[in-house]
């Protein structure tokens, strides 16, 4: 057996196994994570949750004794690791972003606290290629690896009450987009025109973990033409 | 149809949940209480995964558009059908015009109504469950036609041994809410790191603070040393520890993922228990051991 990293199992309540990978931020684990998740199912595992350093079975019912699911998946961990690594090329999807305080809240105080500028920002913020590490917190929330650490900035104290949707926003040494409006502690930078989780698609989300995502400044005319172009129009989305 | 003359302070339309989605970051969502939920379809003989209206602290009423029947678990909350008290947990058929009226609240904080067949509203990513973001509404509004399955004949099968062990259940709501309600709980994966000291201080009785289909708030708080830890799993029934000392239990529409150390899962009985406890209530975690 040559596995990668030696994991720990534990039970979350009689409903759910916690399988865990060394405690860090790595985008070597979270593909190994990945790796692992497609080389397990089961139709009593109703969903799995990734997140870090974690991969969470969810059973459909209780679970007396969760040893024959460990050794599962210990099998399944080293079979996987054996296998010729095959390098599967990621989508980099590019995502349209407007800088400009007009759609970021927390724009000018940022860039203040920074002691930077409006241009250096984008410069630093559209040069990096982030890892989609897993979804969370939110229906499309993504978690993305390889802020830039000139950018990191603490999050807020008190967060604010509403962040609108489509909010670029950087938190911590962490950056992302809100897909949907809600309370957040994050500072707004920017504005994404784009609908990033459609429940009415096959596909809601716009990316898969593993996939890279960049962003690219856009002027105002082309956030306007996009944001038109994008709303989702009422009854004439279709189920599938 | 059920046409909603009044919503109450907060319905929805749930059913088992939304399972599937989580690597997207959906929570599973679903009837809070499930043992009432799951009563409700075995007394009507429905699927166990048909979708029922949850009304939280009653205060609804409904004008019914068709025959069909209905069957009325959880909280109570005095139904009336044409202002005649109407009995819970027995299926009560319903005729065209008939107005059901939740009154005055005698237990429990979720009402489930089911009706025979199911409630038939969109069903997005395999749920009917409510939930902003995936369902067009979140909650039922005042003047909304809810549609329904119709009956075809009214001969119904309903398994008496689902219905009896369902009732057997702790499908009760009426707690006294000074006496502590235990809960039974699993620790949770960093229990570990607390010190000794702190774990003591889980075993006091807590008070229900403020709460909704994301998660309960309990009001004291105890010390927390636990380092900060990455992003990880969550589920509902979990117990977070934040790093101001406050426990919040998770409930179903609460996020798939949280910072906040895991201290205690609760088992689904338990959680099921706290959906029915209103803010005041007295609570004890029990360590399953």
């Amino acid at each position: 057996m040559n596995c990668p990293y030696t994991l720990t199992y534990s039970p979350m309540g009689d409903r759910a196994l916690l399988i865990q990978w060394p405690s860090r931020i790595d985008t070597a684990i979270i593909e190994d994570i990945w790796r692992l998740r497609s080389a397990l199912a089961d139709p009593i595992i109703v969903d799995y949750i990734v997140a870090y350093h974690s991969l969470t079975l969810v059973f459909s019912s209780e679970q007396k004794d969760f040893s024959p699911w460990i050794h599962w998946v210990q099998e399944r961990y080293a079979d996987t690791s054996n296998l010729e690594k095959t390098e599967v090329p990621n989508k980099e999807i590019v995502l349209p972003v407007y800088y400009n305080a007009e759609v970021a809240p927390d724009l000018e105080r940022y860039l203040e606290h920074k002691k930077m500028s409006l241009s250096e920002m984008i410069c630093l913020h559209t040069q990096q290629r982030y890892t989609l590490f897993f979804y969370g917190f939110q229906p499309g929330f993504m978690y993305l690896g390889g802020l830039e650490a000139k950018l990191v900035h603490p999050r807020k104290e008190r967060p604010s009450a509403q962040v609108r949707s489509g909010s670029v926003a950087i938190g911590g040494a962490q950056t992302g987009i809100y897909p949907h409006t809600a309370p957040g502690g994050w500072h707004v930078i920017g504005h994404c025109p784009l609908v990033l989780f459609d429940p009415n698609l096959s596909n809601p989300c716009v990316a898969m973990p593993g996939d890279v995502i960049r962003f690219r400044s856009i002027e105002q005319p082309e956030y306007h033409r996009i944001l038109e172009f994008s709303r989702p129009k009422k009854n004439e989305l279709s189920g599938d | 149809m059920i046409e909603v003359i009044k919503p109450g302070i907060y319905s929805s339309v749930q059913d088992q949940g939304r399972l599937g989605y989580a690597v997207l970051g959906v929570p599973p969502s679903g009837a809070l209480d499930g043992i009432s939920f799951r009563l409700a379809n075995a007394i009507l003989g429905n699927n166990s995964v048909d979708a029922a209206l949850e009304i939280t602290f009653g205060g609804a009423e409904f004008k019914f558009v068709v025959d069909t029947a209905i069957a009325i678990t959880g909280g109570d909350y005095t139904a009336s059908m044409n202002d005649c008290i109407v009995p819970m947990n027995q299926r009560i058929p319903v005729e065209k015009h008939d107005v059901l009226r939740f009154g005055l609240r005698r237990t429990g904080v979720r009402t489930y109504l089911g009706v025979q067949g199911g409630i038939l509203t969109e069903k997005m990513m395999g749920s009917r469950s409510y939930y902003p973001s995936i369902t067009t509404e979140f909650r039922i509004n005042r003047g909304a036609f809810i549609p329904i399955h119709l009956l075809e004949n009214n001969c119904i099968s309903t398994d008496k041994s689902i219905e009896n062990t369902l009732l057997n259940q702790v499908c009760r709501t009426d707690f006294d809410p000074s006496i502590p309600l235990e809960l039974r709980a699993y620790v949770g994966p960093e229990y570990s790191l607390l010190h000794p000291l702190d774990r003591k201080n889980l075993t006091r009785v807590f008070t229900v603070g403020r709460n909704d289909r994301m998660g309960y708030l309990l009001q004291e708080s105890v010390p927390n040393q636990i380092p900060p830890i990455h992003t990880s799993s969550a589920l509902p029934g979990t117990v977070q520890l934040t790093p101001a000392g406050q426990l919040i239990v998770l409930m179903n529409d609460g996020q798939v993922t949280g910072g906040y150390p895991r201290i205690f899962q609760l088992d689904d009985t338990a959680k099921d228990m706290l959906s029915q406890c209103a803010q005041g209530q007295k609570i004890k975690f029990a360590p399953i051991t």
